[in-house]
C-alpha cells in the first residue's frame, strides 16, 4: 500500500487500536459463548440457567435451528469470522478490511433483535447465554459504528488536507 | 607497471564497495522480513491454539455437569417402579424416548431383567432433551398410559417404535401415540385428556428437575444404588456393573 496512505492517517490509528483491540477480545467471548451452547446443542446435554428461566424452551424451540444448521453454530462461526478478522486488522492494518468488519457487526445485531424479540414475545422465555450473545453483539455492533466513524473522519481530514495541499500549490 | 597495477583495482573496488554494500541492505532486509514472517508464522499460531484450547475448554464444560453423582431425589410411590424397591439392585434411570442411545440401552436392559430376574429393580425418569422435539409428547404419552396403569408398556412400545415417530410432527406424533394406546387397551378419551393435564406436564418437570439437581447432564443416565455409574458400551460391561453391586465376581 502507499505509504504516503499511512503517514497521513497514523495519527488516527493509533487509537482505532484500542478499538480493534477490544474487537478481538470481545468477539472472542462471543465465541465461547456460541460454542458452549454449540457443544450443548449437539450433546444434547441440558443448559443450566442461574438467573433466568426457559433455557431449554428456547433451545429446544424451533427457532433453535436456521436451514437445518443451530442457531448457536451459526453464531459461533460468526464471532470467530469477527475474531480473526479483526486480528488479521491488526496486523495488517488494511483499511478496507476495516470498513468492512465496522459493518459486518449490524448484521449480526438485526439478527440479535430477532432472537431476542422470539424469546420475549414469541416463546415467553429466556435463555442466559442466548442474551450473553445478544449483549455482545450489541457492543460490537456499537464499536463497529464507532470505527466506521472515525474511519470516515479520517479519510476526509486526509483528503481535506489534500485538497488544501493542492489549492496551496496553485 | 607498478603503478597501473596498483591503481587498477581502485575504481573496481568502489564498485565493489557499493555492491556489497547493496547486497548487504538487501540481506539485512531479507532477514528482516524472514524475521517478520516467522513472527508472523508464531503469533498465528498462538491464535489457533488459543481458539483450539477454548473449543476443547468450552466441551469439557458443556459436558461436565454439576452435582455431586449421587441420586438427590429418593425413590418413592410416586416413581415407576419394576420391581421391588428392596431388591438387591435398584436401578434408577434417566432417559428420553427420542434419544437414540436410551433405546440401545432399552435393549441391554431387557436382557438384564431376563438374566436377574427379581434381583434387579428399575425406575424410570423422565429427561425429555432439548433437542428432541417428541420426547416432551412420548413422556406425556408414557404417564397418561401409567394413569391407566400401563406405564412401562407404553414405556417399551414408544423404544421399540422410536424410529416410526422419531421424525415426525408434534401432532402426528400424537396421533401415533393415541393409536398406540388404542393398541394397549386404553380408555381413548381418557388417555387424550390425561396426555395434555397439567398434573403429568408437572410430573416429566419434576423429574427433569430432579435429574439436574443429581447432575444428570445427558441421556440415559443411571445411577446404581443412588451413585452415578459411567454409562457403559455394551451388555457385558454393564453386567459387569451389576455383578459388582451384588458383590458377585462376573463370569
Amino acid at each position: 500500500m502507499s505509504s504516503n496512505n499511512f503517514s497521513t492517517e497514523r495519527s488516527e490509528n493509533r487509537p482505532n487500536k484500542i478499538f480493534i483491540v477490544l474487537f478481538v477480545a470481545i468477539s472472542f467471548f462471543g465465541f465461547l459463548d456460541a460454542t458452549y451452547l454449540t457443544v450443548k446443542f449437539f450433546t444434547g446435554g441440558p443448559i443450566p440457567c442461574s438467573l433466568l428461566d426457559g433455557c431449554d424452551v428456547v433451545t429446544k424451540s424451533a427457532y433453535a435451528t436456521l436451514g437445518g444448521i443451530p442457531v448457536a453454530l451459526l453464531g459461533a462461526l460468526y464471532y470467530i469470522g469477527l475474531f480473526l478478522l479483526s486480528l488479521i486488522i491488526l496486523e495488517t492494518k488494511n483499511q478496507k478490511l476495516l470498513t468492512f468488519l465496522s459493518l459486518i457487526p449490524a448484521i449480526g445485531f438485526i439478527f440479535s433483535i430477532r432472537l431476542v424479540y422470539l424469546q420475549a414475545f414469541v416463546l415467553d422465555a429466556y435463555c442466559l447465554y442466548c442474551i450473553i450473545s445478544a449483549g455482545i453483539s450489541t457492543i460490537l455492533f456499537a464499536l463497529g459504528i464507532i470505527l466506521y466513524a472515525r474511519q470516515k473522519k479520517a479519510t476526509l481530514t486526509y483528503y481535506g488536507t489534500h485538497i488544501r495541499k493542492e489549492t496551496s500549490t496553485e | 607497471m607498478d603503478n597501473s597495477v596498483d591503481e587498477a583495482p581502485e575504481p573496481l573496488s568502489r564498485q565493489e564497495r557499493r555492491e556489497e554494500r547493496r547486497r548487504e541492505k538487501e540481506s539485512e532486509k531479507k532477514s528482516h522480513a524472514t524475521k517478520r514472517a516467522l513472527r508472523r508464522v508464531f503469533n498465528w499460531s498462538i491464535v489457533f491454539a488459543l481458539i483450539a484450547a477454548s473449543v476443547y475448554g468450552m466441551f469439557t464444560l458443556a459436558t461436565s455437569g454439576g452435582g455431586s453423582g449421587a441420586l438427590r431425589e429418593p425413590i418413592t410411590a410416586n416413581d415407576h417402579i419394576k420391581g421391588k424397591t428392596d431388591s438387591q439392585i435398584v436401578l434408577v434411570e434417566y432417559a428420553d424416548f427420542q434419544c437414540p442411545a436410551c433405546k440401545a440401552y432399552f435393549g441391554i436392559l431387557k436382557t438384564v431383567e431376563k438374566e436377574y430376574g427379581d434381583r434387579v429393580a428399575f425406575v424410570y425418569r423422565h429427561f425429555p432433551l432439548t433437542q428432541h422435539l417428541n420426547a416432551d409428547t412420548a413422556a406425556q404419552a408414557a404417564e397418561a398410559a401409567g394413569k391407566q396403569g400401563k406405564f412401562w408398556e407404553m414405556h417399551d412400545k414408544l423404544f421399540e417404535s422410536q424410529d416410526m415417530w422419531a421424525s415426525l410432527s408434534a401432532k402426528e406424533a400424537e396421533n401415533v401415540f393415541n393409536g398406540y394406546a388404542a393398541g394397549l387397551g386404553l380408555d381413548a378419551v381418557r388417555f387424550k385428556a390425561d396426555i395434555i393435564s397439567d398434573e403429568i406436564t408437572e410430573r416429566i418437570d419434576n423429574d427433569f428437575k430432579s435429574g439436574l439437581q443429581s447432575g444428570v447432564n445427558g441421556t440415559p443416565t443411571f445411577f446404581l444404588q443412588g451413585i452415578k455409574v459411567q454409562n457403559s458400551q455394551t451388555y457385558d460391561e454393564f453386567k459387569q456393573l451389576l455383578d459388582g453391586a451384588l458383590g458377585e465376581p462376573s463370569q
